[in-house]
């Protein structure tokens, strides 16, 4: 299937929306960066950087936060460039910059492109260069992989698309340990493992508009009862992933049993949408809002183990509770 | 009533905003470069 014809013929490519001239305000290029991913990215970013053992200077943690949040937005960049033609016919991305008409589209892709050189060159100069690879390859696995090569074609998509997402824990303990470990590795599994349920969740309540906009989630293509068992699957698999940090000694004893407790109430949110029938449009609406309660509590469930990871290493507070036995020291 | 001198200035003024916001990018940058050699130099 060639690249072309995976695109929506009823949009035309080189813009979404007739581009104005100069029309394109400030915060429409702060828009290009996809604020609200952004933040999740930082946070974890950060609590990577934050939870890896070892010291780097305050300034250089701060510049290595700035590559990543940078680094992520201009990601994003590049992929509201691609995805133009569908986000103009999504309800949820009708009203990004460029299906609004207020840049030209080859303006985004240079601002994505500049901003992604930009900051891995400065992570490399200010951080070390194993943080930069690992950030170049985080940016080239959401553009390339997942935005280009990906998202069209299978429903499997945002499994393997998600591990550009993962990456940010990893890249911020690298910029302190210089290296990748079993640590780091086992914070990237977590959003890694998280992703699946949480934009599947999405998608359930959303399939409209996927369908529409021809992208081949799993409601769309497989149906909603496989996606229910996969968001459980995946569910599964997470809950014990959580508490593997405090397993291994990366966080304390309140973080593991957080994390228990939250993983628990994850695998019955999902078994709540797993029970949900579609048999008829009102228990299909009660369906989606268990969908919609899902994706916001998965939120919430990341928000929160990253927090105490941050907090279980800040000293003076939770860091004496150590771990449940500390197997990695 | 539309007038073309309107839409011009409102251009202008979208140009001014974006130069100033590109300056400052540019100029912390140079101070973000700055400090990171300092802290390299000193072997931080």
């Amino acid at each position: 299937m060639s690249d072309l014809s995976l695109r929506l013929d009823s949009v035309d490519l080189n813009t979404a929306g007739a581009a104005r001239r100069g029309a394109a305000q400030v915060s429409d290029y702060f828009a290009l960066l996809k604020p609200r991913v952004m933040s999740l990215v930082v946070f974890s970013g950060f609590a990577g950087l934050y939870a890896a053992p070892g010291e780097l200077h305050p300034f250089l943690a701060a510049v290595a936060v700035l590559c990543i949040a940078v680094n992520a937005g201009a990601a994003g960049a590049i992929n509201m460039w691609y995805e133009r033609d569908i986000d103009a016919v999504m309800e949820r991305t009708r009203g990004r910059p460029l299906p609004r008409g207020k840049m030209d589209p080859q303006e985004a892709l240079a601002f994505g492109v500049v901003l992604s050189l930009f900051s891995v060159m400065l992570m490399g100069m200010a951080v070390n260069w194993v943080a930069a690879g690992l950030l170049a390859l985080a940016n080239g696995f959401y553009v390339f992989v997942y935005t280009i090569w990906l998202k069209r074609r299978t429903p499997q998509n945002i499994v393997i698309g998600g591990a550009a997402g993962a990456f940010p824990p990893m890249i911020g303990w690298a910029a302190v340990t210089g290296g990748v470990d079993l640590h780091s590795f086992v914070l990237f599994a977590l959003i890694f493992f998280w992703t699946p349920p949480h934009f599947w969740a999405l998608a359930l309540y959303r399939q409209g508009d996927y369908a529409k906009a021809k992208v081949p989630m799993l409601p769309v293509v497989a149906g909603r009862a496989a996606t229910k068992r996969q968001i459980m699957a995946y569910s599964l698999l997470l809950a014990p992933l959580g508490v593997l940090p405090a397993l291994l000694g990366t966080a304390g004893v309140i973080y593991g049993t957080v994390a228990a407790a939250m993983g628990t109430f994850f695998v019955l949110l999902a078994a709540a949408v797993l029970r949900a029938s579609d048999d008829s449009a009102d228990s299909r609406a009660r369906g989606d809002r268990v969908a919609r309660q899902l994706f916001g509590y998965s939120i919430l469930y990341l928000f929160v183990l990253f927090t105490l990871l941050i907090i279980d290493r800040a000293p003076g507070l939770l860091a004496q509770t150590g771990g449940f036995g500390g197997l990695a020291g | 009533m539309y007038m073309a001198g309107d839409d011009d200035k409102d251009r202008q003024q979208r140009q001014r905003k974006k130069n100033l916001a590109l300056l400052a990018v540019l100029l912390a940058f140079v101070v973000v470069v700055y400090f990171v050699s300092i802290i390299r130099m000193g072997g931080g």
